[in-house]
């Protein structure tokens, strides 16, 4: 597996893709300034600021980080009591759904209001962003339990709590994974549109970028797009490798031919 | 009686769709008796054995597991359940697979002699596999963990819903003797399910052949074949007789349930 992901025919396509994303962009750059700076001036504004770019992304990092690990923690409670609590689930589920399709950016104005320009809303909104994905993915994994096992723990008379334990949040796990995958990144959408909201706080990459583009300084907006990209990237990257230490588990340590 | 079935209904379904699965079944299993259940699709032999683990209730009617209802059984940790399907957990290794049943419910009285779970799997043929994931295992295999499974806390009945019914023929015989194996010197009452007349044999003390016209017991045929039996048994004349009866015990039910669906048919 290890040494088939070392192929060239691995790396090599997206290497070519990523290299010719680069040289169309240099080219286009050099004849339209303002539409997209050169990637030399990108590079030197990383270069010579670090200071400002870290403080910001570390700013941007925890409202994602602490507002979408609130909103998951929220969500997978309330998806246990909606599914203990039939009449709970169906209360709620659909004030879920109505919350899920309004446009998040619509309410980030009113919350900004509401809590002011310090960091709250920022968590506020990272977590609400995250909210429904991380509820429908919870709520599918307390359900997907083997039935026959289910069957079987029910001859013993296991209690409630020990099924859930042994059972139901083992059986999740998959789920709340591949709902952290989505959410996870997500949550740094929901801390830059509050940033791009509650723009007057003056910390953040949203913050960052909305004041450089108001001056016109498009190196110092496509540098903080990059930083934020290589966050987006590192969270990912965090989840899917906590998923492999945790999930593999589920599969065989030792390779059987079979993926 | 270790498992006493006394005029039991049961039906499923609601308003024109109820369909009727058992019509006042009696039957009574003794203590230490290896009791096969035999019949069509859809004579209720798999919901009489659920009955018995307390996983459906009945309409009418009472199941009473030494004397007790079902459910103060299952309290106490009394009845092993091998469902059709292994049901492992993938995550657990085979031995944790196995110890599943220690973890749940502890407020149950402990077994006087608990067997060994890592002898359980040994002497089932599985002592190198203790710490695969059920992943890595045929479907033969993981059928003797689920097997290891329902005597790892030694309970006193064993409730089995057609287990070999997803293997092949040759994995099956084996398993079959394993299971033999193991269950001789046990002493534990054993209710199994199957669609196998050569299996019902092989495994019996008594067969019951259920009907799906009747929805009720067709026939209890007794099996006297000597124990322990061995794969040789099955190439005797009295083994090969009983097949016999058996297999045309099953043909006579089936005639009827055809004449008796036409009947119903014709207005």
């Amino acid at each position: 597996m290890r040494r088939r992901s070392l192929r060239a025919g691995v790396w090599l396509p997206p290497a070519i893709a990523f290299a010719g994303l680069v040289g169309a962009w240099q080219l286009y750059a050099i004849h339209h300034p303002y539409v997209l700076p050169r990637l030399s001036a990108i590079k030197m504004q990383l270069s010579s600021h670090p200071g400002l770019f870290t403080r910001n992304a570390w700013t941007t990092l925890e409202e994602a980080l602490v507002g979408g690990f609130a909103g998951m923690g929220i969500a997978f409670v309330l998806a246990l009591v909606m599914f203990y609590v039939r009449v709970i689930e169906r209360a709620l589920l659909p004030l879920a759904v109505v919350l899920n399709v309004t446009p998040l950016v619509a309410i980030a104005p009113a919350l900004v209001v509401a809590f002011g320009f310090g960091m709250t809303p920022k968590y506020v909104i990272a977590a609400l962003i995250v909210f429904f994905p991380f509820l429908v993915n919870a709520l599918t994994g307390l359900r997907d339990v083997d039935p026959e096992a289910l069957d079987l723990v029910a001859t013993l008379h296991a209690s409630r709590a020990e099924v859930l334990w042994r059972l139901r949040l083992p059986s999740s796990l998959p789920y709340l994974f591949a709902a952290a995958r989505i959410c996870v990144p997500l949550s740094l959408v929901g801390a830059v549109v509050a940033e791009f909201v509650a723009a007057g706080d003056a910390k953040g990459l949203g913050t960052l970028i909305v004041t450089a583009a108001s001056l016109g300084d498009l190196g110092t907006v496509y540098a903080a797009v990059v930083v934020l990209a290589a966050l987006g990237v590192a969270l990912f990257g965090a989840v899917v490798a906590l998923q492999r230490l945790v999930l593999g588990r589920y599969a065989p340590a030792v390779g059987m031919g079979r993926k | 009686m270790a498992i006493d079935f006394r005029g039991l209904h049961k039906s499923f379904g609601r308003g024109s769709e109820v369909v009727k699965v058992l019509d006042g079944v009696d039957l009574s299993i003794r203590r230490g008796q290896f009791v096969t259940v035999i019949g069509p699709s859809g004579c209720g032999k798999t919901t009489l054995l659920r009955l018995a683990a307390g996983l459906v209730r009945p309409d009418a009617g009472t199941v009473k597991v030494f004397g007790a209802p079902v459910s103060t059984a299952t309290e106490a940790k009394r009845i092993g359940f091998v469902p059709q399907a292994p049901a492992l957990l993938p995550w657990r290794s085979v031995l944790d697979n196995v110890l599943l049943p220690l973890q749940v419910n502890r407020k149950a009285p402990s077994p006087e002699s608990p067997p060994d779970a890592v002898a359980l799997l040994t002497a089932l043929g599985l002592g190198d596999a203790l710490n695969r994931r059920p992943r890595e295992l045929s479907g033969g295999m993981q059928q003797r963990v689920a097997i290891a499974r329902a005597f790892v806390f030694d309970p006193t009945v064993l409730l089995m819903d057609e287990p070999f019914a997803a293997v092949d023929e040759l994995t099956r015989e084996s398993l079959r003797h394993a299971l033999l194996e193991i269950w001789q010197a046990s002493g534990k009452t054993v209710l199994f399910v199957t669609h196998s007349v050569a299996e019902a044999v092989a495994l019996s003390d008594a067969v019951v052949v259920m009907s799906a016209a009747t929805h009720g017991v067709q026939r209890v045929l007794p099996i006297d074949l000597p124990r322990p039996r061995d794969e040789y048994v099955e190439t005797t004349p009295e083994f090969l007789a009983l097949e016999r009866e058996l297999r045309l015990e099953l043909r006579k039910g089936s005639r009827q349930a055809a004449s008796s669906t036409h009947t119903a048919d014709s207005p």
